[in-house]
């Protein structure tokens, strides 16, 4: 088959969901399809800018006489019409949706950005129903597509890594790992200020590329003003041969995004290293697998909490390496693997 | 400066523009800038091109993410369409020609993108004077350097031929089998995978299996060899002013290369390096004969077309966009 990979991106920005792209085009090809990435440029800073790329996704056209399949992921990329099109559904514009009335929201509550939010949800309702099946990356996904869009999904995909033997158990080193695209949502701010309150030894290594300069340099400012530069550091952009060794090498993993879909890349890579990942009670998905005192900690979203969650890891090394243990095995029990994606986004 | 360079494909048959991004956009970050690349689909076939160029109107590449956007570079006149402040547009083959000389308004979409442009360079002299019949006099020739200059090095000459002719050119390979036949060289004609098959029929029509064969243009590293093995390239394509790194590479591997008169690339080439060829086989047969007989012009020409392809470079293209 010749498939489209159809997505949007921000220009300069790369996250999880070109990485899930990434994978998801090498495993295709290793069946024997054909493929290409369609990456069409999303800019959501107006309203309005909302609506002209939703406009521009819906007046794109892609040839059926040479694509057999399109296969979308994100808003606006899944309004491109397509008459085979299936969804592996990892974002709609959660903005409009639950993060309305947060400090996330994007539109202001006025009567152009209320009037934006309304066509976006009324555009999803009518556009998502095109597709011939969809999937979503996480529980909370479908969940939200029910809840919003009285849409039921036909299944959860949970995405796996496209490599996980990159990963593997090292030492139990004397940090705790955070890597993650350097973004507000992320929280890496609040990593830093919970190691204000850590009186143990113990490190934390932040990793990733920042969204844009100014908030790498908040977060530098941030570590130099508490006097942290001994006890964290912020890498910036690695290698995925780097990311694995600090992994493998890691006391245990951080992952406290605010209120994401899915458990994360990070809570992937974690597992496969065998270490155990401390979230937090509104990280979003990250629950759908690590699961408190198993596999790791859920913890209160503050800096105290945090640091008294590490404090405690980092004091019992034998139960730490138990969950690292019970981490590894989660990814077998969850039947996170390329095939089952693979045998329902392609029908075969 | 964050730099994005633009241009089109369409998916799972070719790009508008093969090649041409990726070492603008390698120069440009070796010179400090950061930048992006954006493909987007379009199918220059299709009835519905003015709604895909609304489309293109409508994306935002001036900022992203916190982030300002500082220059927007787009090669061909549809991703010239994109609208930035600070944008350059490079147009560089038939299609974007074209765009410019459809009779009607059937121009405008395209025309009111490179109005807005702060920078408008062409491949050829076709292109520009399309571009100035409509008032744009700032347009300057730029003609795209090598993509992949290793692939061709100065070989000693083989007994072949390497060929590009206009996609489905009957006329044109029934001359170059012509000629094959009078002057009992070997010919490898450089095709794009879909026309493969239909030449593999012509040739074996002709019965000319023995003396000439399909060189697909994807294998760079097959056609950068057999250039720079060559006896000599013969450049028959009057349809599109850049077709790719087969002249230039013509050039830097020193062999003769000879234009038939109606390609778009003798205003672009200068005259000491090239041999312009009338359109008839006894003239490209008498031509290759005399080169045969004439060492020493062999010589003259590739040095004269090496001192040209050396000045074309990936830092001239990056510094006349940005100027």
């Amino acid at each position: 088959m010749n498939i489209a990979l159809v997505n949007v991106k921000a220009p300069f920005v790369r996250g999880g969901a070109e990485y899930l792209i990434d994978s998801l085009a090498a495993k295709i090809v290793e069946r024997g399809h054909r493929i290409v990435k369609i990456e069409l440029p999303f800019n959501w800073n107006t309203p309005q800018n909302v609506l002209s790329h939703m406009l521009a996704c819906r007046l794109i056209r892609l040839d059926p006489e040479t694509i057999d399949l399109v296969i979308a992921i994100k808003f606006p990329a899944y309004y491109v019409p397509f008459a085979n099109k299936k969804l592996w559904l990892v974002h709609q514009l959660r903005q409009v949706y639950e993060l309305w009335g947060t400090n996330y929201q994007i539109f202001p509550s006025t009567p152009e950005g209320e009037g934006a939010r309304a066509m976006v949800i009324a555009a999803d309702n009518l556009y998502l129903r095109e597709a011939k099946a969809i999937y979503t990356n996480s529980r909370i996904v479908a969940g939200r597509l029910k809840r919003f869009n009285d849409i039921d999904a036909d299944g959860v995909l949970y995405p796996p890594l496209l490599n996980p033997e990159l990963f593997g158990p090292g030492e139990f080193g004397d940090y705790f790992f955070y890597p993650s695209r350097m973004t507000t949502i992320k929280r890496q701010e609040l990593a830093i200020e919970a190691m204000r309150h850590v009186r143990s030894n113990f490190k934390l290594v932040l990793a990733g590329k920042a969204d844009h300069d100014a908030y790498d340099k908040h977060l530098r400012y941030k570590i130099a003003h508490y006097g942290l530069e001994d006890r964290v550091k912020l890498l910036g952009f690695i290698s995925d041969e780097e990311k694995a060794r600090l992994m493998s090498n890691a006391y245990a993993a951080l992952y406290i995004p605010f209120d994401e879909d899915s458990y994360g890349y990070v809570t992937l890579e974690a597992f496969h290293s065998h270490k155990p990942v401390i979230t937090l009670i509104d990280s979003g998905g990250t629950d759908e697998v690590i699961e408190d005192g198993l596999n790791g900690l859920i913890l209160q979203p503050s800096a105290e909490a945090l640091a008294e969650g590490m404090e405690r890891l980092w004091a019992d090394r034998a139960a730490t390496r138990a969950m690292g243990e019970a981490a590894f095995e989660t990814l077998d029990r969850h039947g996170i693997r390329w095939e089952h994606v693979l045998e329902n986004l392609l029908g075969e | 400066m964050k730099i994005i360079i633009a241009t089109t494909f369409m998916p799972f048959r070719h790009e508008a523009h093969p090649g041409l991004a990726e070492p603008l956009a390698d120069v440009l970050r070796e010179q400090g800038h950061e930048v992006d690349i954006v493909r987007l689909p379009f199918d220059a076939d299709s009835e519905s091109q003015l709604e895909q160029i609304f489309a293109f109107r409508c994306f935002d590449l001036t900022t992203g993410s916190g982030n300002i956007f500082d220059r927007l570079i787009a090669i061909g006149w549809a991703a010239g369409a994109l609208r930035h402040p600070a944008k350059s547009i490079w147009l560089t083959t038939s299609s974007d020609q074209a765009a410019f000389t459809m009779s009607g308004e059937s121009h405008r979409p395209a025309e009111r993108g490179v109005r807005e442009a702060k920078r408008l360079a062409a491949a050829s002299d076709g292109i520009a004077s399309a571009l100035r019949t409509l008032g744009m006099d700032e347009v300057s020739l730029l003609y795209p350097p090598l993509t992949d200059a290793a692939a061709f090095v100065p070989k000693p000459a083989q007994d072949h031929l390497v060929i590009k002719l206009p996609q489905d050119s009957p006329d044109r390979t029934a001359l170059i089998l012509e000629t094959l036949q009078e002057t009992r060289m070997r010919g490898m004609f450089v095709v794009r995978p879909e026309e493969r098959a239909s030449l593999c029929d012509t040739i074996q029509a002709a019965g000319m299996t023995d003396l000439a064969q399909p060189l697909n243009v994807t294998d760079r590293a097959a056609v950068g060899e057999a250039v720079s093995t060559a006896f000599a390239v013969l450049h028959l394509d009057s349809s599109t002013p850049y077709s790719g790194d087969v002249p230039l590479g013509a050039l830097r591997a020193r062999k003769p290369l000879l234009l038939a008169e109606d390609t778009l690339l003798r205003s672009v080439f200068p005259a000491s390096a090239i041999l312009t060829v009338k359109l008839a086989s006894h003239a490209f047969t008498e031509t290759l004969k005399g080169l045969r007989d004439d060492r020493q012009r062999c010589e003259q020409l590739g040095a004269a077309g090496a001192r040209f392809e050396k000045n074309m470079t990936w830092e001239q293209v990056a510094k006349r966009l940005l100027a």
